[in-house]
């Protein structure tokens, strides 16, 4: 009779751990992947999500940071995780939505590969120019453009990335022939605009907030439909007359697919939880981002949306894709 | 503005808490241990800590993290010496002439003139910090595309002269190019030598390569041996003020490191590696005793320790005034000044002054630490390698892999330690020397970026490297520095 007992005993025993699991998440520490070097937006949202969710949750969210490559090895390693909700990615639009126009050969489907859970704030793009410039308003920036094609510089974070994009976006829009000045990430182009090797250049409103406010560099406009709280004296591009535009760069939370839905939901809801929390809330809209948060379904929805909107901008900017 | 006065009235108050006196002998330990042990860098002594820091006060958490920096800086060199494997990428130099001394039986005397060093450098450059911050980061600003491109040419002129056979040291640079140019290219961003591999599309990373070629291939020398004997050489340990007094002495070096090293410190992206390699090569080129270096002297290891310590200061001046990051530990600390809602930037040193000042105080705090706690481990650290190798080593193979892979948290790039290890064994037994391979990997991709930034930003025109100043000056001794053998030569025939 023992060694049966012993048997069924042992047996339960193993079949346990998984039932837990089941039951409560997280059981074990948690990993959120950021596919950027350490210091950018993403990463610094990363790190006060994951603080957050430590504190809800009873357990260690640890920020990971495999940056490089266009986000693509880490994101990468996220999709080739186990989908048990321990590895999650937290990424933004370079990675999830523009690197579809711009890699024929991407390794992942971020709309298949993906099971998305909540956007966690929208980085709106603000147009600086050096204070040196000869154009202190974006209607006198498009019209200094217009009158010198061809002589009109700008930096970007990269070929490909967003400020990329939108700055093409507009050149489209009105037909204006610059020439894009790539740098390696966002820091080395701001350096170069606050000393004036560039004139101009598009990037996050959180990267260029502190030299706006000290007046090394000048926001003519911000890119989305209402003014940025942080920088309430910008208008927006409509209010300042030169068209439409809307191209804010966002981030996400994001797991394997695969990912079990009660896991997915859970973390929504929390995501949701502390973007409500009014001390985070002035926390983020003083460094510039929009606290934004979604459901799982129009997380899905509206990072098919942007793939096609950037999809379609590449094409408009006839930007090849970089692999062919 | 900052001014040393002001950071002692509004700074010591905040600093001198026993809360924070405590973090900073932690802070400082941790950056020792961490610095000093391969594979394990700087960069990852200030990430690890951070989660640490979220629910500290702003000062608190910097007196973990700037003495860390300060005290890893230093670290590097004590791998670098005592089993020929650099802690950190800025001890890279200090390998050639520090563990040349190790097997003379004089590690004491090289930690202790490793010690000195560094605390010169810093200390020059904990003022430095405090002083000139915005103006030096002004400085830097004016600084483009054509002035990076020539200050990472000039670097490239020394590689052959930290190599004793020429060929070899020009034919190791050259690989190391080569290595750089792995990843996407950085103007069209088209795939280079990835094989359709999404971890070779940011290129290779850095410390894998550089622990794989200094690290895992000294341990397969090592296999080669007895794995049981014990040290041959047996060490001196002698006073350590007579290391100190030693290290003052070359005072001429000394200075001339140290203003490379600031120089190279306020200017972001060129890092702690070159200004060491900038000061060695210079040193060689310059110095009283430049025969002897290479072979044990004692210049070999003050020039490249005070160098790398001295653009710490420059570092944290650029960081803190203009909110951009000169290496990856300062972008790393860029964000612990984010998540406690300080903002680095023109403004800081107006709307903080108090925190500007603890750092700085942290800063020299650190310093003074880590050469404390470097003299009192130093007994320890040199009867460390009467370890026989066979406890020794695998050790060092697990510091190795876990920093390999801590570096991006990827296994992809354990395989790229061995693969290195594997190539830095053979380059041993060929005599080929390490350092220019890594140099060269180093400022490959710093070459190419800024040259074909400034490229475009002249309409394809080349001349304006020769129109601007500094870049024109840099220009010229690098033709300077490559033509100086030939016209040698040239002289000593017609003699």
């Amino acid at each position: 009779m023992k060694p049966v007992l012993t048997a069924t005993i042992c047996a339960f025993m193993l079949a346990c751990p998984d039932a837990g699991h089941a039951q409560k998440y997280p059981a074990q520490s948690v990993r959120i992947v950021v596919p950027f070097a350490p210091g950018g937006a993403t990463d610094i949202i990363a790190r006060m999500v994951a603080a957050r969710l430590s504190t809800r949750l009873g357990q260690t969210f640890v920020v990971e940071n495999r940056g490089g490559g266009s986000g693509i090895p880490g994101t990468v390693a996220v999709q080739q995780a186990r989908p048990d909700g321990y590895t999650l990615l937290l990424s933004g639009n370079g990675p999830h939505a523009t690197n579809v126009a711009l890699y024929e050969k991407l390794p992942y489907d971020p709309l298949k590969d993906f099971t998305q859970i909540s956007l966690t704030g929208l980085l709106p793009l603000v147009l600086n120019v050096n204070p040196k410039a000869p154009f202190r308003t974006l209607p006198e920036f498009v019209q200094w453009a217009k009158a010198n094609p061809g002589k009109m510089n700008y930096g970007s974070p990269g070929a490909g990335s967003p400020p990329h994009l939108a700055m093409e976006m507009l050149a489209q829009s009105h037909g204006l022939d610059m020439v894009h000045i790539p740098y390696k990430g966002s820091a080395p182009a701001i350096t170069d605009l606050v000393a004036g090797h560039i004139p101009a250049m598009f990037d996050n409103v959180l990267a260029s907030l502190s030299n706006i406010q000290s007046g090394t560099i000048v926001a003519l406009g911000v890119t989305t439909s209402q003014r940025v709280a942080a920088l309430p004296a910008v208008p927006t591009f409509r209010e300042a007359g030169v068209g439409d535009f809307e191209a804010s760069t966002w981030t996400l939370l994001t797991a394997p697919a695969g990912t079990p839905s009660t896991i997915v939901e859970q973390l929504s809801a929390e995501v949701r939880l502390i973007f409500s929390d009014p001390e985070i809330q002035q926390r983020l809209q003083q460094q510039g981002v929009v606290p934004t948060v979604s459901t799982p379904e129009q997380t899905q929805a509206f990072v098919a949306s942007e793939i096609e909107k950037w999809t379609q901008v590449a094409r408009k900017a006839r930007v090849q894709p970089l692999d062919r | 503005m900052l001014n040393l006065s002001n950071a002692l009235t509004i700074g010591l108050p905040l600093v001198l808490t026993p809360t924070v006196i405590g973090l900073t002998l932690l802070g400082t330990f941790i950056g020792l241990v961490v610095g000093s042990l391969p594979g394990l860098t700087a960069t990852m002594a200030v990430a690890i800590m951070i989660p640490l820091t979220y629910s500290m006060t702003p000062q608190e958490s910097f007196a973990l993290l700037v003495p860390s920096y300060a005290a890893a800086t230093f670290g590097g060199s004590v791998g670098a010496i005592l089993i020929n494997i650099p802690g950190t990428g800025a001890a890279i130099m200090t390998t050639i002439d520090g563990y040349a001394m190790r097997k003379n039986g004089e590690a004491g005397r090289a930690i202790g003139l490793a010690i000195a060093a560094s605390l010169v450098g810093g200390l020059v450059s904990a003022l430095f910090l405090a002083t000139f911050a915005p103006v030096a980061a002004r400085w830097a600003l004016r600084l483009g595309a054509h002035e990076y491109f020539a200050v990472a040419l000039f670097g490239l002129g020394f590689v052959a002269y930290i190599s004793p056979s020429l060929l070899k040291g020009l034919l190791a640079g050259a690989l190391g190019l080569l290595l750089g140019c792995v990843g996407n290219d950085p103007v069209g961003a088209y795939p280079r030598f990835t094989f359709d591999h999404a971890s070779l599309i940011g290129g290779m990373t850095f410390v894998p390569v550089m622990i794989g070629l200094f690290g895992l291939s000294e341990v397969f020398v090592a296999l080669e041996g007895d794995l049981s004997a014990r040290d041959v050489a047996r060490q001196q340990i002698h006073g350590i003020a007579r290391s100190f007094w030693e290290a003052l002495r070359m005072w001429p070096t000394m200075i001339r490191s140290t203003v490379i090293g600031l120089l190279i410190g306020v200017m972001p992206g060129v890092g702690p590696t070159i200004a060491a390699a900038l000061g060695y090569g210079i040193e060689k080129r310059l110095g009283r005793n430049r025969e002897a270096m290479g072979t044990g002297a004692p210049e070999g290891i003050v020039a490249p320790e005070t160098a790398n310590n001295a653009g710490t200061g420059g570092e944290l001046a650029v960081t803190m005034a203009f909110g951009i990051p000169g290496d990856a530990v300062t972008a790393v600390m860029m964000g612990a000044f984010l998540i406690h809602g300080l903002k680095p930037g023109p403004t800081l040193f107006v709307s903080n002054p108090d925190v500007v000042s603890a750092i700085f105080l942290l800063f020299i705090a650190g310093n003074l630490l880590f050469a404390v706690l470097g003299i009192a481990s130093l007994r320890f650290l040199v009867k460390l390698l009467e370890t026989p190798p066979r406890y020794l080593m695998p050790i060092v193979i697990v510091l190795c892999v876990v920093g390999a892979y801590a570096a991006s948290n990827s296994v992809f790039d354990v395989w790229v330690l061995i693969v290195f290890g594997v190539v830095g064994y053979v380059m041993r037994k060929i005599d080929m020397p390490i350092a220019p391979m890594v140099l060269g990997f180093i400022l490959g991709p710093l070459i190419e970026d800024n040259l074909r930034r400034a490229l475009v930003l002249d309409d394809g025109w080349p001349i304006g490297f020769l129109t601007r100043p500094v870049s024109a000056v840099l220009i010229g001794l690098t033709v300077l520095l490559f033509l100086s053998p030939v016209l040698g030569r040239f002289a000593g025939r017609k003699q």
